[in-house]
């Protein structure tokens, strides 16, 4: 097993058969001393050093420290000693690798197994040093891998770290931006816009707090703007506005003098749209490139505010739009109100109620039912437009129902009732239907009244002859009875029954259209005297008591008419006194009027329908009694010869009735 | 002399002849206009008292049948004196318009004789 690799270096060799032995192993360098060893390119190869008693341990390895570096522990020794110390082996072992110690006598009779042995350990240990050399160079490779390694991570640690503030810093922007977003969109009026604004831009000290200029409305502008920390909103000129928006300069100006105080540059964003105009304005005092970044800033908050200025916009003009149309129901003069299904009242203008109630009935009607004649449930049924008519409080209301459908739900459906006040209407009606019926009253009176004529005429007729016979008859008997004197009484009676017929008659046809009656002056007392034979039946059962003023009492009247009144006034209350009671007639005058007053002392007219006595076809007689057209019917009369008629309210007992008419001279 | 009372109201007749025959005239009376045109033929009247208003006839139709053949007076009473006037009475052939209601019998009769010219 010779190697080319292995080379012995052989030092004080004294036995030639050794000398023999390595040679047939190896290349065998024969040396008389240490330093030789130096002198041999030893740099390639591996060297077995056979050094000899000769040579002392510690002179072995004082020779082994001072060349060290130079050996580069490729020297292997195999130390053959005789007598070889402990302290000395471990010396030498520090400096070189003691591959066998051998005694002189076992060199020369075993040796052929000792080198074996020797030179196996040898190998090995070479075997050894090479793997270890690769080892070595391996792990060098691998360092150098390893800080290869270590210098690329740094690197991308360090560009994560970068990437990873850069994150951070965006992070921020984006949450500041949601902050501001979020800030905006409670945001409650343009004056919140602002202040939100100014609070967000505070970090930027060359700008000021924003102003906004905003319309919405035609030809209007406004302005908020910040006086120290108070807000001032003022209106602008519109036509000043509209010049100066597409020119810096100029605004910058018109601002300066709105606001009277001087102004830095501007910076303008447009947050609004064509019906309803906004602008940011920032003053600064910014250099161009603070510029860039506030405006990048601005840009990205740009369409929140858009949107949100617009949302207030809107909201705005919901808002006005909700009023005006609440100004509009409130100021209807009649009742409008808008109904659920179960009469609840959703809405109601101020004419409807000034008692709030939940369901209409209630708060309109004072009642505990839906009111009769009311048209909301059909209208609900038929889904169309219903009409009805409802009185409640003295008043007729026609009401209208029409269905709406508030929300988009159609089952969902709501009413617009309107109460249209017809009292007046129905009243001017009633009097139509009454005139009406007049004419129709005239006409009929007119030939009952001329057929009354002919049986009239003849009851008088022969009443006035059987008075003239009778009379005559008593002439010539002397002594006339008691009988016949009665009969000529009754006769007489007859007659003048007869006359006041056909006076009667003859007023009816006075009354009636048919005779045109012309206006006269006459004394008031005259009328009451030529009216009073009519009374005289219906007053028989009273006591009648009659005072008229002996003063001028000249009126200009229709005096039939008024006749027609006094009669009717007269014959209300006797028939209000029943059997007895006492009737006074009075007139008076005044300065410029005369007075005519019919009282009795009857029950008197209650409270309640104190109102409606003068309302057409009102009565409180029995059915055929009266037609509820006399008190109506008199007090227009009275009224069209320009007098009042009017019941005194000041009378405790009883009823008094005053007629009042201008006095004329005559 | 002869009067006939023409009227279809029973008072008017009565009253009207119990005056004249007091006063000694001779009187007759026909209800309606058809029996009073009969009787102012038969018994040729020198007054004829004729109501407007009749059934049958109405006294300006009796007159027209019967005027011109005779010679007698005519006196026209009616409750519608606002539908004549003197002028047209005497076109009618009346002599004489009285309106209804009277106010006095005996007066109504004194100006009927003195449209006879007896008084």
């Amino acid at each position: 097993m010779k190697s080319d690799s292995l080379q012995l270096i052989e030092v004080f060799t004294t036995s030639p058969d050794l000398k023999k032995t390595l040679a047939d192993i190896c290349k065998v360098h024969s040396l008389s001393s240490l330093d030789e060893i130096l002198k041999t390119p030893f740099n390639e190869f591996y060297f077995l050093l056979i050094a000899g008693p000769e040579i002392a341990p510690l002179k072995l390895h004082q020779w082994l420290t001072q060349n060290e570096e130079r050996l580069q522990k490729k020297l292997k020794t195999v130390y053959v000693y005789d007598f070889i110390s402990k302290s000395d082996l471990l010396l030498l072992s520090e400096k070189s690798s003691i591959l066998k110690i051998l005694n002189r006598e076992s060199i020369q009779s075993t040796w052929p197994e000792v080198w074996r042995e020797v030179f196996t350990r040898f190998t090995s240990q070479v075997e050894m040093q090479d793997i270890m050399g690769r080892v070595r160079r391996q792990n060098k490779t691998l360092n150098e891998l390893n800080e290869n390694l270590e210098k690329i991570v740094e690197q991308r640690t360090s560009h994560l770290e970068h990437s990873r503030r850069e994150t951070e810093s965006k992070n921020k922007e984006i949450r500041d931006l949601i902050k501001f977003i979020k800030s905006l969109s409670n945001v409650q009026g343009f004056e919140d816009l602002v202040l939100i604004l100014k609070h967000e831009f505070l970090k930027y000290h060359k700008a000021e707090a924003p102003l906004m200029i905003y319309s919405l409305t035609p030809q209007s502008f406004r302005c908020i703007s910040f006086q120290g920390p108070q807000i001032i909103e003022r209106s602008l000129d519109f036509e000043k506005v509209q010049k100066t928006l597409n020119d810096p300069q100029r605004l910058r100006e018109m601002l300066a003098d709105t606001l009277a105080r001087p102004m830095g540059p501007l910076l303008l964003l447009s947050v609004g749209q064509q019906e309803h105009q906004g602008f940011l304005i920032f003053e600064h005092s910014m250099d161009s490139l603070e510029q860039k970044h506030f405006l990048q800033v601005l840009e990205r908050r740009s369409e929140s505010l858009r949107v949100a200025f617009d949302r207030l916009a809107l909201k705005w003009k919901a808002h006005q739009i909700s009023r005006q149309w609440s100004s509009t129901f409130d100021s209807l003069m009649e009742p409008i109100a808008i109904l659920d299904k179960d009469y609840n009242v959703v809405r109601a203008n101020k004419s409807f109620s000034s008692t709030p109630a939940k369901v209409c009935y209630r708060s309109f009607a004072d009642r505990e039912k839906v009111c009769i004649g009311c048209p909301v449930a059909d209208a609900f049924v038929q889904h169309k437009p219903q009409t009805g008519k409802v009185s409640c409080n003295g008043k007729l209301f026609e009401v209208h129902a029409y269905p709406i459908s508030v929300e988009a739900d159609e089952k969902n459906q709501h009413m617009i009732v309107h109460y249209a006040d017809i009292t007046q209407a129905t009243k001017l009606q009633g009097q139509i239907i009454q005139s009406e019926k007049m004419a129709a009253l005239g006409l009929l009176a007119g030939n009952i009244a001329h057929e009354l004529n002919n049986p009239l005429t003849g009851i008088r007729s022969l009443a006035q002859i059987l008075i003239a016979e009778s009379q005559a008859a008593q002439q010539v008997t002397v002594s006339a009875t008691t009988a016949q004197q009665q009969t000529t009484n009754d006769l007489k009676e007859i007659e003048m029954a007869a006359q006041r017929s056909e006076l009667i008659i003859k007023n009816l046809l006075d009354f009636s259209s048919l005779h045109e009656t012309q206006k006269e002056k006459i004394p008031f007392r005259a009328i009451v005297e030529k009216t009073l034979p009519f009374l005289k039946t219906m007053m028989r059962y009273h006591n009648c008591h009659i005072e008229l003023t002996e003063d001028n009492d000249s009126v200009e009247v229709e005096p039939q008419l008024i006749q027609q009144v006094i009669f009717n006034l007269v014959n209300n209350a006797c028939q209000a006194m029943g059997e007895t009671g006492n009737l006074t007639l009075r007139s008076w005058t005044d300065q410029s009027s005369v007075y005519f007053a019919v009282r009795d002392d009857g029950p008197g007219i209650p409270l309640h329908i104190r109102e409606a006595i003068f309302t057409p076809f009102f009565t409180t007689k029995e059915e055929g009694q009266g037609t509820g057209l006399g008190l109506s019917l008199s007090r227009s009369i009275v009224e069209k010869c320009g007098g009042k008629l009017e019941l005194n309210e000041e009378v405790a007992q009883g009823s008094e009735f005053v007629i009042r008419l201008a006095k004329v001279e005559t | 002399m002869k009067v006939l009372i023409v009227d279809d109201e029973a008072l008017i007749r009565v009253s009207l002849a119990r005056v004249f025959k007091s006063q000694g005239d001779e009187v007759l009376t026909a209800e309606d206009g058809l029996e009073g045109e009969k009787q102012w033929r038969a018994m040729q009247p020198d007054l004829v008292i004729l109501d407007v208003l009749m059934p049958g006839l109405s006294g300006p139709q009796l007159i027209e049948k019967v005027r011109a053949q005779t010679p007698a007076k005519v006196v026209l009473i009616s409750a519608y004196a606002a539908d004549y006037d003197v002028e047209s009475i005497k076109n009618l052939g009346a002599d004489l318009f009285i309106t209804k209601p009277f106010e006095n019998i005996f007066t109504v009769v004194e100006q009927i004789r003195a449209v006879m010219g007896q008084r």
